[in-house]
């Protein structure tokens, strides 16, 4: 997981604060540097998706807390590897969960995928779709192909999204997926507020 | 654009001036009889040279043992012989210097005979043969009256000459669209069924075609490529110039993969071919009735925008029309003064002079005439849809010259909307003959249109033509 982040600092796909922990004491210090409220995660590479597993605590706004969350995880993922706790800087509320992937297609190579995040995408299957690489006016297209565009502009009364910074993030997936050619990768959630994109949450398969 | 020699060659395929036909019959039901057949009948214009080793004359010419036996120039020719005669014959085409040839024969690698199909492409490759096929249905120029479809003529429509092109991968699937766009008076540039492309294969078929100035649009029907990234670069660039309209079969057979992420659980085959289709702007056809519905929608003048006016003599096909346009995404014109008051003084008092434009049940074609000249004037009126209920009393077959006409000024595309039995549908198709788009539904004629408009504007802003023009002929 650490790895993936680092791979994203290579095209210029900004991330939260994070570092990766084994151990409560690494884990209260690391929360204190990042500075709270911090997000915790479960590694575990036997998990497909986190969720799935509760195998993340939001939200966590003291020492106290954090130590709860420590446990809780530990907790949750009793009988199986644990491949480390995340602890990550916690992204702003009003941000929109977007997700971003790519996909070795047999026939046109990397397919680049841009949809409404989080658990239940899909569910929703609100996803644009094209092959990489993409150029400005794709990247416009696809944010404006989503059911849930009128979202992204702003419905009532929130903040829109940076556009600007939603197309140069999907120009550099663009990148990355061509240079590393994986066989599938997610960012989710990347999330958009109208500041930038951060990516939360990233999966590569080789 | 420059064409490599065999793509090039398949000018000998498309419009020959000698053809023969290899493996052709005396018996009127083998594929060999019914190809020099339809060539006879069709009125080709150039030599036809039957090659067969057992008869002296066949259809009343004289026939050859071989290619080579013929004593003039040979441009191009048709091959049904059996599978392991093939490799043969094709060699005596290129020494006599065939340039074009359409292989009919089938048993080779749709039957996993890939051997011999290799061979096959080998020999037309060293001597730079367009070759079509095998496993093909043939060809069709109805110009040049070229026709190497082995079924026969009064089975299987031939369609008008017209400037829509269409290539198919399947030559059944083909076949019913041909004899499909006959019955429809859809105009047609040529036609090809390609069966396994051995040597010529859709992206050929495709630059070809649009260096052709005969096509104006093409329209593909296509089962699998071989390279979706090199079909992706063609047609990106072709559709800058010519409108592409496809149909891809068989989208639905991949999407079982296991996946581990959320995009590899979304992202199936279909996507990625339909990514690919909105990339190069290829207009994506669902369905085997919207490959024609959408394609001979695009001889008319480039649309200026998308706000539509609506002209019906009956109220119901007004606001099913309505409700097509809004789900396509297009604008209900709002009518300028002018317009209003003209027809206020035109139509009568109990008419309601809003759009859709219903100009009641009575209506003779004098009063289409008003309403359609008064929506080609109005500047806030960007295409006509013309709903025509030739159910009527009032209504008579010169409302047919009446849209013809206001379509022939070429001003605004103008489609009609012709819903029912046997007396529209040949109404129907005689607007459709003489290039006016006519649709069975609102909401298949909404649909096209809507394709259309979203063309227009891809092919404004890289020809940076005004928007009432039509899309050129290529050079």
């Amino acid at each position: 997981m650490g790895l993936d982040f680092r791979l994203l600092s290579k095209y210029g796909i900004s991330y939260p604060a994070s570092k990766t922990v084994s151990s409560l004491e690494e884990a209260l210090a690391a929360a204190e540097k990042i500075g709270y409220p911090v997000a915790m995660k479960a590694l575990c590479s036997q998990v497909l998706h986190k969720s799935d597993r509760g195998g993340v605590v939001l939200d966590v706004s003291s020492a106290g807390e954090a130590e709860k969350a420590y446990h809780l995880l530990v907790e949750r993922y009793r009988g199986l590897k644990l491949d480390g706790i995340l602890v990550q800087k916690m992204a702003g509320k009003q941000a929109v969960e977007l997700i971003v992937g790519g996909k070795r297609d047999p026939q046109f190579g990397q397919l680049i995928m841009l949809g409404m995040g989080g658990i239940f995408v899909e569910v929703m299957r609100d996803v644009a779709f094209r092959i990489c690489p993409i150029g400005e006016q794709d990247a416009q297209e696809m944010i404006h192909e989503l059911r849930a565009y009128p979202i992204l502009a702003g419905a009532r009364g929130r903040k829109p999204v940076n556009e600007r910074a939603l197309v140069a993030t999907l120009l550099s997936v663009s990148r990355l997926l061509l240079s590393e050619d994986p066989k599938e990768f997610d960012i989710n959630p990347l999330l958009a507020d109208d500041k930038g994109c951060v990516a939360v949450d990233v999966r590569m398969l080789r | 654009m420059a064409l490599k020699k065999k793509v090039k060659n398949l000018d000998a395929v498309f419009n020959p001036s000698s053809i023969a036909v290899i493996g052709a019959s005396r018996e009127p039901n083998k594929i060999g009889h019914v190809i020099v057949k339809n060539f006879v009948d069709g009125g080709f214009s150039g030599n036809v040279y039957p090659i067969n080793p057992n008869a002296e004359e066949i259809l009343g010419l004289p026939a050859y043992k071989s290619v080579l036996d013929v004593p003039g120039k040979v441009d191009s020719a048709v091959i049904a012989v059996p599978a392991k005669a093939v490799a043969q014959v094709l060699d005596e085409c290129g020494r006599k210097g065939v340039r074009g040839v359409v292989l009919i024969t089938g048993g080779f690698s749709e039957v996993g005979n890939t051997e011999e199909e290799k061979k096959i492409a080998e020999i037309a490759n060293r001597y730079e043969i367009a070759l079509i096929g095998p496993n093909c249905m043939g060809v069709l120029t109805p110009a040049s009256r070229v026709d190497s479809v082995f079924l026969p003529i009064y089975k299987l429509g031939r369609p008008r000459v017209g400037g829509i092109s269409f290539i198919s991968q399947s030559g059944a699937v083909g076949g019913c669209i041909v004899d499909l766009a006959a019955r429809a008076g859809v105009g047609m540039g040529k036609f090809v069924s390609y069966g396994n492309a051995a040597v010529i294969d859709e992206c050929d078929l495709l630059e070809y075609l649009a260096s052709d100035r005969q096509t104006e649009i093409i329209v593909v029907y296509l089962e699998g490529v071989r390279d979706g990234r090199r079909l992706l670069e063609v047609a990106k660039k072709i559709t800058r110039k010519k409108p592409i309209v496809m149909l891809k079969a068989g989208k639905s057979a991949h999407g079982a993969e296991a996946a581990l992420s959320h995009t590899g659980s979304l992202a199936g085959s279909a996507e990625a071919y339909s990514a690919a289709f909105r990339q190069s702007r290829i207009i994506e056809a669902a369905t085997l009735e919207q490959l024609f519905d959408f394609a001979k929608i695009f001889d008319q003048v480039l649309p200026c925008g998308k706000r539509i006016g609506i002209v019906t003599n009956g109220g119901g096909m007004g606001v099913l029309a309505v409700d097509s346009l809004e789900y396509e995404g297009l604008e209900l014109a709002e009518f300028s003064e002018e317009t209003k008051k003209l027809l206020r003084a035109s139509l009568p008092s109990y008419a309601n002079v809003r759009n859709p434009l219903d100009i009641i049940g009575d209506a003779d074609s004098s009063r289409y005439e008003v309403a359609i000249n008064a929506l080609l004037r109005d500047e806030n009126v960007d295409a006509i849809v013309v709903v025509i209920l030739f159910q009527t009393a009032a209504i008579d077959s010169s409302v047919v010259n009446i849209v013809i006409r206001a379509s022939d000024l070429r001003k605004k595309p103008i489609i009609a909307v012709c819903t029912g039995g046997e007396y529209t549908e040949m109404h129907k198709r005689i607007l459709e003959s003489y290039g006016v788009p006519s649709y069975s539904s609102p909401s298949s004629a909404m649909r096209a249109l809507a394709r259309f408009i979203s063309y227009a504007e891809h092919y404004s802003r890289y020809n940076k033509v005004p928007c009432d023009a039509p899309i050129k002929k290529s050079k």
